[in-house]
């Protein structure tokens, strides 16, 4: 499903006021979501490298026996790629919208009739953004059309039972304790968490994120990311991404 | 056959009288006998020649005569044939229409009906039943101008109890007021009876799939001179999840979406279109998404290539839809560095022309890492 894909506007999900004049509220419209942080920039370009590295050695070794093994696919058959996972794809709308009737539906047959474990499940858009623009290496989604008009999909208003979450902090001793103290600590998942800026209401939220969007700032780096998405950057052969010297291309 | 042996007779005894009352020698006689015999023969021959002549004219006219009958009969008769089948067909084609009349009056009443029952009791309606009304809300599929999909209208959800959290009170299926007046089972697509009605003619026909988020549907295209008519023949869904929750919503009865049993069908104008894309569907270059003008997108993947083509081109002559996506690009390009467009309004046209939509049902992340 090749679902409308919209940028991540805002970077601060921390602050009680929004300034939409300050550039560094904003996400880095040039750079991929997944390279936010410069230092995350050197890792991935790292891992490239290790990649063609890998496949250079691969090729020589090859030469040396002659093609007497043929290659497995999984192997280092594959040229070099920046990001093992897409911008957007059918997971990724089905995760944002599963509060969502009839995507609810559709996230159960995708999911194998069951809801995601909750600590997966979509929660808190500070947590989506800190693991698509830094922490995670495997999850680089932007985001879907519905964050900037449609709020009820961050609302749990059917009251879908989503579980609950270990804890806030990932800690193998809180988790034990959780086992023990009968849910010491843990949280359900029901609406989405959204920035204290919007004062926690999914409605202000959509609406400062329209907002953002809009703004001079956006207006002014649009182009970079449609660049990234739909320009000339858009150029690796397969849908495995790709880096060049001094640019960064997502495909 | 009487008369000419009786003649003879005659003139056989006139010639005894004669003969016996003239003594003459014995050499006369015997000439005379010898005449006679002649004279009797030749008469008997020509009596005979005249008697088979007779008779041959006799049979041949009677032939000509029998022969002509025969034909005015044979004529006759197919006339006759001609003339009750035509009447058979005449009663026959009276008594379709007005099957058909009396079908499509039918069906339009009920539909008026429902649509009266539907609004009186509607959830703001005087006579609103909250047990048998759904009570979830579910994402219209209709796009405003901007096409954002906002609206939620009312659903049954029909998941397991385990999907809830405990408060949430379980989903009773009941049957709505006068629901009895309505018959589901026979019940058939009323687009589809006026298109039989109006005995439109089609001018292009082909298999094809309707393509929703959730649901796909196989079924009949047909194009008539001003409308596409979609005929669904059955449900084919990716699993039997959605299956179930689709037939569950048709053995409901009428509910406020689906108002007859067949709804899957429906009709457009070809004049409603504003847009059209060839579009991908599995992965094939197979699809056609059209855009119309009451905000209501529609995804067709056909069962091959041509067909695809040949229908984009048939709607391209009759509809004005001409422009080429490159030409969009720019053109919209320019109205957003002029400031006539919206940051997301511009998002959005980017993506819908780089084949981005909000229908197609969703596919295996690991096929589209292995393209």
């Amino acid at each position: 499903m090749q679902y409308p894909v919209y940028p991540y506007v805002i970077s601060n999900y921390d602050t009680a006021v929004l300034d939409l004049r300050v550039a560094s509220n904003y996400r880095n419209l040039a750079k991929p979501i997944a390279i936010q942080h410069p230092d995350k920039e050197e890792k991935f370009i790292e891992v490239y490298n290790a990649l063609e590295d890998a496949r250079a050695l691969e090729l020589s070794r090859q030469q040396e026996c002659e093609q007497q093994q043929p290659l497995s696919i999984f192997g280092h058959q594959s040229d070099p790629y920046h990001f093992a996972s897409l911008y957007s794809n059918s997971g990724v709308v089905l995760h944002y919208l599963v509060r969502l009737l009839p995507y609810t539906r559709m996230f159960l047959d995708y999911q194998d009739n069951n809801f995601d474990c909750a600590d997966r499940t979509f929660h808190d858009v500070r947590t989506s953004y800190w693991l698509s623009s830094f922490e995670s290496t495997s999850d680089f989604k932007e985001i879907i059309p519905e964050f900037y008009y449609l709020h009820e999909f961050l609302l749990n208003k059917q009251g879908f039972n989503f579980g609950k979450r270990q804890n806030v902090r990932e800690n193998l001793f809180y988790s034990i304790i959780n086992l023990f103290l009968f849910d010491f600590q843990s949280e359900p998942v029901s609406d989405v968490v959204v920035a204290p800026w919007s004062k926690r209401n999914a409605r202000l939220y959509v609406c400062g994120l329209r907002q953002a969007l809009e703004s001079d700032y956006v207006t002014a780096h649009l182009h970079q990311w449609i660049d990234l998405i739909f320009g000339y950057k858009q150029t690796g052969k397969s849908l495995l991404c790709k880096i060049s010297k001094d640019s960064i291309v997502v495909c | 056959m009487a008369t000419p042996d009786r003649l003879l007779r005659r003139r056989r005894s006139h010639m005894s009288t004669s003969s016996t009352s003239i003594p003459a020698n014995n050499n006369l006689q015997k000439l005379t006998e010898q005449q006679r015999e002649e004279y009797t023969n030749t008469l008997d021959q020509l009596i005979e020649a005249t008697q088979k002549r007779f008779i041959s004219t006799h049979k041949s006219s009677l032939q000509t005569f029998t022969n002509e009958t025969i034909s005015t009969i044979t004529a006759r008769a197919m006339e006759i044939t001609q003339d009750v089948i035509n009447l058979q067909g005449y009663e026959r084609k009276k008594f379709l229409e007005h099957l058909r009349l009396t079908q499509s009056v039918d069906l339009h009443t009920k539909h008026l009906w429902h649509q009266l029952i539907s609004q009186l009791t509607h959830e703001y309606g005087v006579w609103f039943e909250s047990l048998s009304y759904p009570k979830f809300w579910e994402l219209d599929p209709t796009e405003n101008p901007q096409r954002e999909r906002r609206r939620l209208q009312r659903s049954y959800c029909l998941m397991e109890k385990r999907f809830f959290q405990p408060q949430v009170p379980e989903e009773i299926l009941v049957n709505p007021p006068l629901s009895y007046l309505f018959d589901t089972r026979h019940y058939q697509s009323v687009t589809l009876q006026t298109v039989l009605h109006r005995n439109e003619k089609i001018e292009f026909q082909c298999r094809c799939t309707n393509v929703t988020p959730n649901n796909e549907v196989k079924g009949e295209l047909l194009v008539g001179t001003t409308r596409i008519y979609f005929a669904a023949e059955e449900q084919v869904s990716t699993s039997t999840k959605t299956k179930s929750v689709n037939s569950a919503m048709t053995s409901i009865g009428y509910n406020h979406r689906s108002f007859n049993d067949d709804s899957n069908s429906f009709s457009f104008a070809i004049d409603e279109i504003c847009e059209m894309y060839k579009r991908r569907y599995l992965l094939t270059d197979l699809a056609l998404e059209l855009f119309f003008i009451n905000g209501i997108t529609l995804m067709i993947a056909h069962g091959s290539k041509d067909d695809r083509d040949h229908l984009y081109r048939l709607l391209a002559k009759r509809n004005v839809i001409h422009a080429k996506p490159e030409d969009k690009v720019s053109e919209i390009q320019t109205s957003w560095k002029q400031g006539h467009v919206t940051n997301f309004d511009y998002l959005m046209q980017l993506n819908k022309l780089a084949g981005r939509t909000f229908l197609g049902k969703p596919q295996n992340l690991f096929l589209m890492l292995n393209i």
